[in-house]
């Protein structure tokens, strides 16, 4: 374990990490502009025609890619923690699938229908889905293994009805494909407005709840022994988590990968301690989203590359990494 | 006067009736020790008085109230309860362990109180642990572990300890050294104890206050001298033995006869 | 045990019988309706004929070109992944395993579809090769990835829902990169008998019949590999080489499936347990019946598949998944079984 330095200074080196990508990220796109005009344009000044591109397009993305990334990665650590399996997290679980489903229903067979109908669908077909996973794993005493298979089945499900709407309607395809992948193509000041109350809200309380995921840890006999009621706490902390992913899967899409892998990265640099954990993920995956994005847009001028496929690129071969090195 | 009781506890597992009827009271400031063969009941027994598992029928009693009744947290500040083989995340310190007994007597906020940090200390020195305070448990031995998992439930602070089996898979004098540990803190802390032990020689030294399980209901309770007969041991274990007196603390101590020997004694 | 219970009815030969004739008689109509029915109705007479002889009409050569193969195909199939599927359960000894839930499906289309991609020229009978590869790969990382620390059934579906999660959002990019064959290749991903061709036949046929037959030699030494890996070893079993071998089968037998069909799912994880169900656990009667069941299932799916948006067709590989999601659920909550 990499413990060498105590997770305080972890986490104020990846604060300063966060703000240095936070810069690249603003600078990248299909015109580069400096990190000094940035910050020049940032601490008033109002020179150059970029300041249009930096308020409409970049900033409010880059905000988007810390507050997603955050959710996403807090998210995971939690799935990780109350299912007790280091390879849970929402994706896995088919919540990600199931808002993806209840997206791609709206893009393919309501193409019409207000812009707005597609965040509140992907959050509905998450939150459908948590519940159909709560009532087939009620009856087993909600056994983390078995959240774990009933996810993994509705998922399967969730994936084979996403590709009959696609196979359907050929029309709909490409946007609802360019959703599934996940990307922050076009968002604006108005999706920021939408995720921050989530996130303010929401990972706050995920924070100050750290305790009781550590609790849990011990062995659901032991959590009952110091007091805790794993049943109900289990379900308040899915709730949890579901509501920071999906409220983050309705702005952007699909985004893979950061749940699973940024607690994972989380764990090697501060441990096992959630006080610290869920910060550290937190930043991480603002961390892994902000180079994503920047690739994405930066990489291929003009073409953009959807940021989820970039996570799924970059993501990939680190965890395969992390997993042959445990 | 007993804080713990169950009565006419009925418990089954998926349609197959494991608890029968049983009524018990565990006598406070004692060490009661429940024994029985597999899959008696016993350790079913001792998860339904400490509300892991609900009874199908029947009520447990702690401190004059319905156990079930009460929440979590207020049966964790008044009982503890150590099950089987228990499990802790890699790396987790002995003293972190510890700390996690204190759970109870937190409120939102996560710093550790003063108060928190002496009965820490107390509880890592009451179970000989103090030296070991930053070692990782997997870095220890068996008995070390379980004494960490000990020091974790005294720093709970509640008058009621159960243990299920804590003597399982540890080398014979690890074992010796967990149960002389809880023999201590019942004497010297006035610690209510209870635990399933599979050893019935170790039952029989250890124990204030003994109980047989037989079939789903209580065989014999009482005394080790009183109840510890060779009649016991063969209608509870299905086992022809000798009872003599432990050269040690003369308490009965139980030695099996088998087929080869019985044949011998025209048994 | 089982030698001192009493015979029950499944170990009765004349019960086991009696679903081979049912089973049979399932599949034979099976066939005939799938031959019968399509976008064109073709009376039984031509069928038949066609069957046997070419006589030019254009009745006649639907039936020999576009039907039969596509029957054969599908009979072929779903052996195949049956089969694949029951030997994938007792190397892992678990009962969750299958081409789909170990991630071979997400990694042979990935493999198919790059390999489309940047070799457009590319033949089938090397798509081929190009999906073993693909299976090899993503089956055996998820061996890896869900055996750390001890394999569970939960660890292992995880570990191949991650690895498609991976694969597919790979997939996926390169589709949107190559956006001309946008709906051929979607209609792919879905799992599909439709386009088969005598071609398509040929490519899967050596593999089937290869990967069968080696299936059948290792049947005994599956059931003892049951028994539990010590005692297998204490029974002088070389259990490596025996898993080596089945999962080369597996390969085989998935890996030319996808190839030519796309990722079909479901049939590997379902079809084994009802096997298990009429026949219980010897391998030398689950192989023979998972061949059975597998084709029944699989030509029965395709017909259906014909009917839910009729006159149009829609991918088998949603049928299957119409069926085999809710069973996957069932699976998912049952209780533990004691073999674990």
């Amino acid at each position: 374990m990499m413990k060498k330095y105590s997770p305080a200074k972890w986490m104020i080196a990846l604060s300063i990490l966060v703000v240095v990508f936070s810069i690249i990220s603003l600078s990248a796109g299909a015109v580069w502009i400096t990190p000094k005009e940035i910050i020049l344009s940032l601490l008033g000044s109002s020179e150059g025609g970029n300041k249009f591109i930096l308020e409409n397009y970049r900033i409010p993305r880059t905000i988007l890619s810390i507050l997603i990334g955050s959710g996403l990665a807090v998210s995971g650590a939690i799935f990780q923690g109350v299912l007790g399996n280091p390879l849970a997290s929402p994706d896995v679980i088919g919540i990600t699938k199931g808002a993806g489903l209840a997206a791609a229903i709206v893009l393919v067979l309501f193409p019409k229908a207000p812009v707005v109908t597609l965040p509140i669908a992907a959050l509905a077909g998450a939150a459908i889905v948590a519940i159909l996973i709560y009532l087939f794993s009620f009856r087993r005493g909600a056994r983390p293994a078995v959240i774990a298979l009933v996810g993994v089945a509705l998922g399967a499900i969730c994936n084979a009805a996403i590709q009959y709407l696609m196979v359907k309607n050929p029309i709909g395809i490409n946007v609802a494909l360019v959703w599934l992948s996940g990307s922050l193509w076009g968002k604006s000041m108005v999706e920021v407005l939408m995720l921050l109350p989530w996130v303010i809200v929401f990972l706050p309380i995920a924070f100050l709840i750290s305790d009781k995921l550590d609790v849990l840890s011990l062995g659901d006999d032991v959590a009952t022994s110091l007091g805790e009621n794993v049943k109900v706490l289990r379900i308040l902390l899915l709730i949890l988590a579901v509501i920071l992913t999906g409220s983050s899967v309705a702005i952007s899409g699909t985004i893979g990968f950061v749940g699973l892998l940024a607690p994972h990265m989380a764990r090697r640099i501060v441990g096992a301690k959630h006080k610290f954990l869920l910060p550290t993920s937190a930043m991480l995956g603002a961390i892994l989203i902000l180079v994503s994005d920047s690739i994405g847009k930066g990489l291929f001028v003009p073409i953009e590359i959807p940021t989820g496929i970039v996570t799924s690129v970059i993501g990939a071969p680190y965890f395969l990494y992390l997993l042959i090195k445990k | 006067m007993a804080i713990l009781s169950g009565e006419n506890l009925h418990i089954s597992y998926e349609a197959v009736s494991v608890i029968e009827d049983i009524s018990l009271s565990i006598p406070e400031g004692k060490v009661t020790i429940l024994i029985g063969a597999n899959g008696c009941g016993k350790s079913t027994l001792l998860k339904s008085l400490s509300r892991l598992i609900k009874p199908n029928k029947g009520l447990v009693y702690l401190d004059g109230k319905e156990i079930h009744k009460q929440s979590s947290k207020e049966v964790a500040k008044k009982l503890g309860i150590l099950p089987q083989g228990p499990q802790a995340p890699e790396g987790l310190t002995v003293k972190e362990l510890c700390y996690y007994g204190r759970h109870p007597h937190k409120t939102f906020l996560s710093k550790p109180s003063k108060e928190d940090d002496e009965i820490v200390e107390w509880s890592l020195e009451a179970t000989g642990m103090l030296d070991f305070k930053d070692r990782s448990l997997e870095a220890l031995s068996g008995g070390q572990r379980q004494r960490a998992w000990i020091s974790m439930a005294l720093a709970q602070g509640t008058d009621l300890l159960l243990l299920d089996e804590p003597t399982t898979y540890l080398d014979l004098a690890h074992q010796i050294e967990v149960l002389e540990l809880l023999k201590e803190l019942n004497e010297n802390f006035s610690r209510t104890i209870v635990m399933v032990l599979h050893d019935l020689n170790q039952a029989a030294r250890y124990a204030d206050h003994l109980i047989s399980i037989a079939k789903g209901k209580i065989y014999k309770e009482g005394k080790a001298e009183a109840i510890f007969t060779e009649r016991m041991i063969s209608d509870v274990f299905g086992l022809e033995c000798c009872i003599i007196k432990d050269p040690v603390e003369g308490k009965p101590m139980c030695v099996p006869i088998g087929r080869r020997n019985s044949k011998k004694k025209g048994i | 045990m089982r030698f001192l219970q009493k015979e029950k009815s499944k170990d009765n030969l004349s019960f086991r019988l009696m679903i081979v004739v049912i089973s049979l008689v399932v599949l034979f109509l099976g066939i005939a309706v799938s031959l019968y029915i399509g976008s064109r109705n073709i009376s039984l007479q031509a069928v038949i004929k066609a069957i046997f002889i070419e006589d030019g009409s254009k009745d006649n050569l639907i039936i020999r070109t576009i039907r039969l193969p596509r029957v054969v195909m599908s009979i072929c199939i779903g052996a195949n992944l049956a089969v694949a599927g029951v030997l994938m359960q007792g190397i892992t000894r678990n009962p969750l395993a299958s081409p789909q839930v170990f991630g071979i499906n997400s990694g042979a289309s990935f493999l198919v579809v790059a390999a489309t991609v940047i070799f457009p020229s590319v033949t089938n009978y090397s798509l081929v090769y190009f999906a073993f590869i693909g299976t090899a790969l993503s089956g055996g990382l998820v061996y890896f990835m869900g055996s750390v620390g001890g394999m569970t059934p939960v660890k292992l579906a995880l570990a191949g829902m991650a690895i498609h999660f991976l694969l597919s959002s790979f997939t996926q990019g390169m589709i949107l990169i190559n956006e001309n064959s946008l709906d051929k290749i979607m209609h792919w991903m879905a799992g599909s008998v439709s386009g088969g061709t005598w071609d398509s036949v040929s490519v899967i046929l050596p593999w089937t019949v290869l990967g069968l037959f080696i299936a059948f030699l290792l049947a005994s030494s599956m059931t003892i590999l049951d028994l539990g890996e010590e005692i297998a070893k204490g029974l002088g079993q070389k259990t490596e080489l025996i898993r080596m071998i089945a999962g080369i089968v597996v390969i085989m037998l998935a890996g030319a499936s996808v190839s030519v069909a796309g990722p079909i799912g479901f049939i590997g994880l379902i079809v084994p347990h009802i096997v298990k169900y009429f026949v219980g656990t010897d391998y030398r009667l689950r192989i023979p019946f998972c061949i059975l069941f597998g084709s029944i299932l699989l030509v029965c799916a395709d017909v259906v598949s014909r009917f839910i948006a009729y006159p149009f067709e829609s991918p088998v590989g949603i049928v299957t998944a119409a069926i085999g999601g809710p069973f996957f659920l069932y699976l998912a909550q049952r209780k533990r079984g004691t073999k674990e």
